[in-house]
Formats: structure tokens, C-alpha cells, sequence
């Protein structure tokens, strides 16, 4: 063999290895990219694409004048991954020094994977952390809910650190104010951060809705300053008031105080609900308003009509009810005036168990429909379970346990000339059909009673129809003598104007008190700067 | 045409295609970037404009104004006996 030859031989032998180990890379790639293809497309899917869901902005809360109530804000939260600390001495000293609480958690379990430093983080810790270095802390933006408007908490209520509703409307609405996340698949670059080439919805969410109430932030702050000085000046344990629209049933203002402020942590969890929705208790001589309508309802009674209130007390069936002070021969319109004990009970002795069945038509001991989580039904015993005597406590409000907000409603139906109507929050733009209920008749007359009842707690130029109420509170199977509780239910009116004003202040500390000295002028202040507000400034 | 200037023009051709799909490629994920940025952007602009909104409606608060007016202009309760409508007022004498 000559020496070309031996290089035409040496050539071919490169050429041939050069054409297996092509042959190899070829059969190589068509075992990846034809036989494995499946298995490759799915590394590779897990390795770019990523299911990520995006939370809609939670729906908003307007009063009735469309000022936002709510807000949302973002807040920064730092946390970390214990498994992935780089300088663990240094995070573990900062941590025991500035967030001791976190500390602990990281000590008791050093293996988790994520650990919460702060949520809702201020920006003065977060600086902090800067300057430390404290690279191993990370942060992450939440949102929350801010809340400008702070006397209406015990209405709007509440969301949680993960912005849930956990009180009020943010509650009773959390579903309709959360709405549904979007569920997308998007591809992640090769730096791991979410920045999409492509993405694809899987599911469409849907945004929270915004929910319009009928509040007037404006009449709330009113009520509100009323109530809070109420019982400030009287010392006493709480206070609420309810202003209504009684011809549609929207509620204007709903105070409860004390409340919290809903941008600060839960000091008291009390506070978180509604005394106007939440308690019931026995009002008292205020009942004697419905007592007196079933009465003149059912045709047993005229306002003229003299009644015998026997002196200080009188015995029915050997039980002893007493008048606040001595009144003889009284027309049954000042009865209710004079809030005569042994009247009422006398004038409701002729109806019977009828008067269990108007106070179930009024609405009492049953649940009005508000919006507000928590409402009780409250306590009205049926006339096969009364006593002797509770005919005729029941008539001057004893035996009944009821909140403020059936209070208002039953006054609402008075306002509105007999006609049914249900409490909302929500701003109506039409107003309900209501089934009349009680004749005119019989609202004029009691109308023309409740008038001259409020003749102490008049408010200039309008229309002023009320009651008062003063009742023990029960505790431990009696009536306390030191615990009371003062109630004005009222009216206003004024040619196609009407509100329902129901007020309650719950034991004072003077326990020597009446109604017409604590709620009654409550009831006037919040009446005078209601109607200011809405016929004066407002207008 | 001879077949070598046939085939150039193909290899050409296929070129081009080749080179003309890595561009849009590079187009498409250049513009991704930037629509990642612009978003972010828009977020950061959302959060103060959420954080202004909170301000505004802070200092709507019926409380605010009222210690505002109170305080720095002197403002006091107006009561209703101040306030005069037509019914109050006095009928003339003829």
C-alpha cells in the first residue's frame, strides 16, 4: 500500500467515525425529540409555566351620597424562608431583637419553609431592615382595607389581616365584595420571574361589586356626637340611635357606641357587632305606644275615653301594678302622656291575647331582614304560656325584649300611616310595595296621643310625636334597681318629610333618672341637627 | 439558470425565513418585557393613587372638618333656634 493510499484509508476511517458519531447525535435526536417528546414537553412545562390567580380589587362601600367609605391600600408584609437562610446568626440576633414573636416561631420550628416576620409591616421597620441588611427578609405587597370614616364601623364592619370580612357588612357582603379570582397559566423567563410570553385564562373571575347604602355619613357623625356625649355626661355603660326613612325603610344613620376604630386592632370584640341589631331588651313604657294602637285598633279604646288610674297602684288578680307617680281620672290620650301603668294595663285588659298577635304584626320578637350579621329575634312569650299577670306588663313593656331596630320599624309603620315596611341598609331607587296594616283612623289618633306625649322634646317647625321608656334591666332572675335602661322612640314629620328616630341609653350611673331627662333631649339634639342637615345645609 | 444559483437562492431564501422568525421572536418577547414593565408601573401608579384616595376621603371625615373649622377658623355649632324659616317669621300688620 503506497502512501496515498494509506491517506485515502486514513481519511475514510475519520470520515466513517465522524459519520457514527453524527449517526449517534441523529439517533439521539430523534429518541428526544420524537420518542420522549411527551416527556420533555412536560419538564419543560413545569419548569416555564405556572398556574398563577389574580384576586380582583375587593368592591367598595358608599353612603347614600356615593362617598367612599372603604379604601383599598397596600401594605407591605416581610417574611421569610428559614430552609434558605444565608446569614442565619445575623437574621436570628435581628429578629430576637425587633420581632421576638417571629423569633420564637423560628426557634420552636427551624425547618418550615415560610415563616411571617410582621404583616402590615410600618415603614419605619421596613427601613429598618434595610439599614440592618437583613437580606434574608423578604417583603411581599398585600392589600387591605382602610377605612376613613370611622364612626360607621359598627356598620361596615371589618376585614381581617387577609382581607376577609369578619364583621358588619364587609361580612354579611364578603362573597358579592370579594368577587372570584382569574385563574392564568403564564410562562416564566429563565430568571424565574413572572414576566408572561403568553398567557391563558383558564377560569374568567369576576371583579367584587360595589354595594351603595342608604347611610348618610354625614347624619351618622350627627347621631353619633349626640349619643357618645350622651353618655359621657350621664356615665353610662352604651348608647344607640337609629335614624329612618319609614316610608321606604331605609335606615339614614345607626349608631352604636362605644365602637372601635375599624383601622385598629380588635381591642374589644364586643365592638364588633351592632347593640341596635345584636341586643334586646325590655323598653318599657315606649311599648305603651303599640299597646295603645292595637287597643284603638281594635276599636276598645277612644282617646277620650276617662280611665280610672287609681292613685299610685292598682291590684290585677292580686298582682300589683304601680304608677311612677299618683294619677286619678285621665282621658286615655293623657294616660299615654302621663305613662299611666295602671291605665294601659286596664285598656289592654279588654283585648286579651289579641295583643299578643298586633305585637307579632309590629314586628316584635321577630327578625327584621337587616343586613347586618347577628340580629336577634328577641323575646315575646304566646299567650298559652303567659302568666296572670303578664297581660298587664306586657302592655307597659315588660315580658318583651326587643332591639332598637324593631323598635324603629314599629315606628316606621306608624309614620307611614299603617303600612308594613322592612329595615334596610341598602339604598332602595324605588320604593317597596307595603301592605297596609293598621287604619288610618287609628294611626291619626294615636298620631294626635304620641304628639302630645313629646310636647317636652319639640323640634321647631316640625311635626314631634314620641314616648319615652324607662326599664330595669333583668339580671339574675329580678330587676336591678341600680340598672336601667333609657328609651325615646320618636317621629318627625312635615308635609311629605318623615323620620323615625329610635334612641336608647343603657345604665347610667345616677340609677335615680327618667327618660325625659336622658333620651328625650338625646332624641331632640339628634332631631334638631337631623333636620338642619337635610332641610337647611343640606338642601 | 444553473443549478448552484438555483440552490442559492433556496439556501437563501430559508436564511431569511429563519432569520425573519427569530426577530419576530425576539420582537414578541422584547415587547412582553416591556408590557410586564408598563403593568408594573401601572401598579405602583394604582397604589397612590389608592394611598392619595385614602388621604381625600381622611379628610372628608365629618370628624376632620369639624375639628378643622373648630379650630383653625373659629367655626361654632350652628343651633336650630339660629336658623329662621318663613313660618317663623312675624306676619306684617296691614
Amino acid at each position: 500500500m503506497n502512501r496515498y493510499e494509506q491517506k485515502k484509508l486514513r481519511i475514510g476511517l475519520i470520515a466513517l467515525l465522524f459519520l457514527i458519531l453524527f449517526a449517534i447525535i441523529a439517533l439521539r435526536f430523534y429518541i428526544i425529540c420524537i420518542k420522549q417528546q411527551d416527556l420533555f414537553q412536560s419538564l419543560a412545562q413545569k419548569q416555564y409555566a405556572i398556574t398563577t390567580s389574580i384576586n380582583p380589587t375587593r368592591g367598595y362601600l358608599f353612603d347614600r351620597n356615593n362617598q367612599q367609605l372603604t379604601i383599598n391600600k397596600e401594605t407591605v408584609s416581610a417574611f421569610l424562608m428559614p430552609k434558605q437562610l444565608r446569614n442565619e446568626h445575623k437574621t436570628q440576633v435581628f429578629l430576637k431583637k425587633m420581632f421576638p414573636q417571629s423569633h420564637a416561631q423560628l426557634s420552636s420550628k427551624p425547618n418550615q419553609n415560610f415563616l411571617w416576620v410582621q404583616r402590615n409591616i410600618s415603614e419605619h421597620l421596613q427601613t429598618s431592615i434595610h439599614d440592618h441588611n437583613i437580606n434574608d427578609i423578604h417583603f411581599l405587597e398585600e392589600t387591605s382595607r382602610y377605612y376613613p370614616c370611622d364612626v360607621l364601623a359598627p356598620i361596615i364592619g371589618r376585614t381581617n389581616i387577609d382581607n376577609i370580612g369578619i364583621a358588619g357588612l364587609e361580612y354579611y357582603y364578603n362573597a358579592k365584595l370579594q368577587g372570584t379570582p382569574t385563574i392564568v397559566e403564564i410562562h416564566k423567563d429563565a430568571r424565574g420571574k413572572k414576566r408572561y410570553f403568553q398567557h391563558h385564562t383558564v377560569t374568567n373571575g369576576h371583579p367584587g361589586e360595589n354595594i351603595h347604602l342608604s347611610v348618610d355619613k354625614t347624619l351618622q357623625f350627627f347621631a353619633y356626637e349626640e349619643i357618645a356625649a350622651c353618655v359621657k355626661k350621664f356615665n353610662a355603660v352604651s348608647g344607640s340611635a337609629i335614624i329612618m326613612n319609614p316610608d321606604n325603610g331605609e335606615i339614614l344613620a345607626m349608631v352604636s357606641y362605644p365602637c372601635d376604630c375599624p383601622n385598629d386592632a380588635v381591642e374589644n370584640i364586643a365592638h364588633l357587632k351592632h347593640n341596635a341589631v345584636t341586643e334586646c331588651y325590655e323598653f318599657g313604657s315606649v311599648i305603651k305606644i303599640f299597646s295603645a294602637l292595637a287597643a284603638l285598633e281594635e276599636n276598645v279604646v277612644t282617646s277620650d275615653e276617662i280611665i280610672e288610674c287609681e292613685g299610685d297602684s292598682h291590684y290585677f288578680d292580686n298582682f300589683k301594678v304601680t304608677n311612677w307617680k299618683e294619677l286619678h281620672t285621665l282621658p286615655f290620650h293623657e294616660v299615654i302622656r302621663f305613662s299611666s301603668n295602671v291605665g294601659i294595663a286596664k285598656v289592654v285588659s279588654r283585648l286579651g291575647p289579641k295583643l299578643y298577635d298586633h305585637f307579632k304584626k309590629l314586628g316584635f320578637s321577630s327578625k327584621t331582614g337587616c343586613e347586618l350579621p347577628g340580629e336577634v329575634a328577641g323575646i315575646l312569650a304566646p299567650p298559652k304560656r303567659w302568666s296572670k299577670s303578664s297581660a298587664y306588663v306586657l302592655s307597659f313593656g315588660y315580658e318583651i325584649a326587643t332591639s332598637l331596630i324593631q323598635l324603629a320599624k314599629a315606628l316606621s309603620i306608624i309614620a307611614n300611616d299603617g303600612h308594613d315596611v322592612r329595615p334596610t341598609l341598602l339604598l332602595t331607587n324605588s320604593k317597596p310595595s307595603q301592605e297596609k296594616i293598621y287604619s288610618q283612623q287609628s294611626i291619626t289618633e294615636l298620631k294626635n296621643i304620641l304628639e302630645k306625649s313629646a310636647h317636652r322634646h319639640q323640634v321647631t317647625g316640625y311635626r314631634t310625636m314620641g314616648k319615652t321608656g324607662t326599664a330595669r334591666i333583668a339580671e339574675h332572675g329580678t330587676y336591678s334597681l341600680s340598672k336601667h335602661i333609657y328609651t325615646f322612640g320618636g317621629i318627625i314629620e312635615k308635609d311629605n318629610y318623615r323620620r323615625v328616630i329610635a334612641t336608647f341609653i343603657k345604665e347610667p350611673k345616677n340609677p335615680h333618672l327618667w327618660a325625659s331627662q336622658v333620651s328625650g333631649p338625646l332624641f331632640q339634639k339628634i332631631a334638631q341637627r337631623m333636620t338642619l342637615h337635610e332641610h337647611t345645609i343640606k338642601s | 439558470m444553473s443549478s448552484r444559483s438555483y440552490w442559492s437562492i433556496i439556501g437563501s431564501m430559508l436564511l431569511s425565513i429563519v432569520f425573519i422568525k427569530i426577530y419576530k421572536h425576539n420582537r414578541l418577547v422584547k415587547q412582553s418585557y416591556q408590557l410586564q414593565a408598563l403593568e408594573e408601573k401601572k401598579q405602583k401608579l394604582t397604589h397612590k393613587r389608592n394611598n392619595l384616595l385614602a388621604q381625600l376621603h381622611s379628610l372628608k371625615n365629618p370628624k376632620t372638618i369639624k375639628e378643622y373649622v373648630e379650630k383653625k377658623l373659629n367655626f361654632k355649632p350652628l343651633c336650630r333656634s339660629q336658623v329662621l324659616s318663613f313660618q317663623d317669621l312675624p306676619e306684617e300688620s296691614s
